[in-house]
């Protein structure tokens, strides 16, 4: 009966595998961490960006009105 | 005997990562887990004092991560009978309706006796019961097993 179990165990999880990455993951956690703080400080610069850019375009508009007049 | 961060990642990650994936029955779910075990391996390493053998710790590392964890869908695959064993298709699915039907923590406890060898004093200090309750679990188990194995043959 044991033995039956023992068997029926290695048969569902003795070559289960884990995937591949598995170990570089665990070993280089920080990784991960790096490429969410890089995305969420890239996404950060652009809204900061984009914000000033709606806020100064009315201000620019009479300067660029002005210039473009012959 | 002196580890290293990555010889015990080398030595167990697999083991951990099949434990965990008894547990959960969901592969994503299983390495997510394995690596928030091994963030605590290396964050309390300097804390095991050897009391039990390195696996075993880590085993109840990954016990109380799972349980922590909200368990998303299952997508174990079913296994296909690989011909280069004994058991028939029938003992095997026998096995499974049996096994799988079990409460988690007797399913663990089948685990670990049977595919970990884990001795029953260690199964007790990885999921943190008395072990005379993982005896009692066991020798139910067993005989829930052996009254289907029995049934099964007879018809």
């Amino acid at each position: 009966m044991e033995e039956k179990i023992k068997e029926y165990f290695n048969m569902v999880y003795g070559e289960i595998e884990p995937p591949k990455e598995l170990k570089e993951k665990i070993l280089h956690p920080e990784d991960k961490k790096f490429l969410i703080f890089a995305f969420t400080a890239t996404a950060l610069f652009i809204a900061i960006g984009l914000s000033i850019f709606i806020e100064i375009v009315p201000i620019l508009e009479p300067i660029i009105l002005e210039i473009s007049l012959p | 005997m002196k580890w290293d961060f990555e010889r015990i990642v080398d030595t167990y990650y697999k083991a951990v990562y099949r434990f965990v994936l008894s547990m959960v029955r969901n592969s994503n779910d299983a390495c997510d887990i394995t690596q928030e075990t091994f963030l605590k391996v290396r964050k309390y390493f300097k804390n095991f004092r050897g009391d039990s053998s390195v696996l075993t710790w880590i085993y109840r590392i990954a016990v109380n991560e799972t349980k922590k964890f909200n368990s998303k869908k299952r997508d174990f695959p079913e296994r296909v009978l690989p011909s280069v064993y004994s058991l028939t298709t029938e003992e095997y699915l026998d096995l499974h309706d049996v096994l799988e039907f079990l409460d988690r923590e007797d399913y663990e406890i089948i685990y670990l006796r049977f595919f970990d060898n884990m001795s029953e004093s260690e199964i007790a200090f990885i999921l943190d019961i008395p072990e005379g309750t993982v005896k009692s679990r066991l020798f139910n188990a067993k005989r829930k097993l052996k009254e289907v194995m029995e049934s099964g043959r007879k018809n």
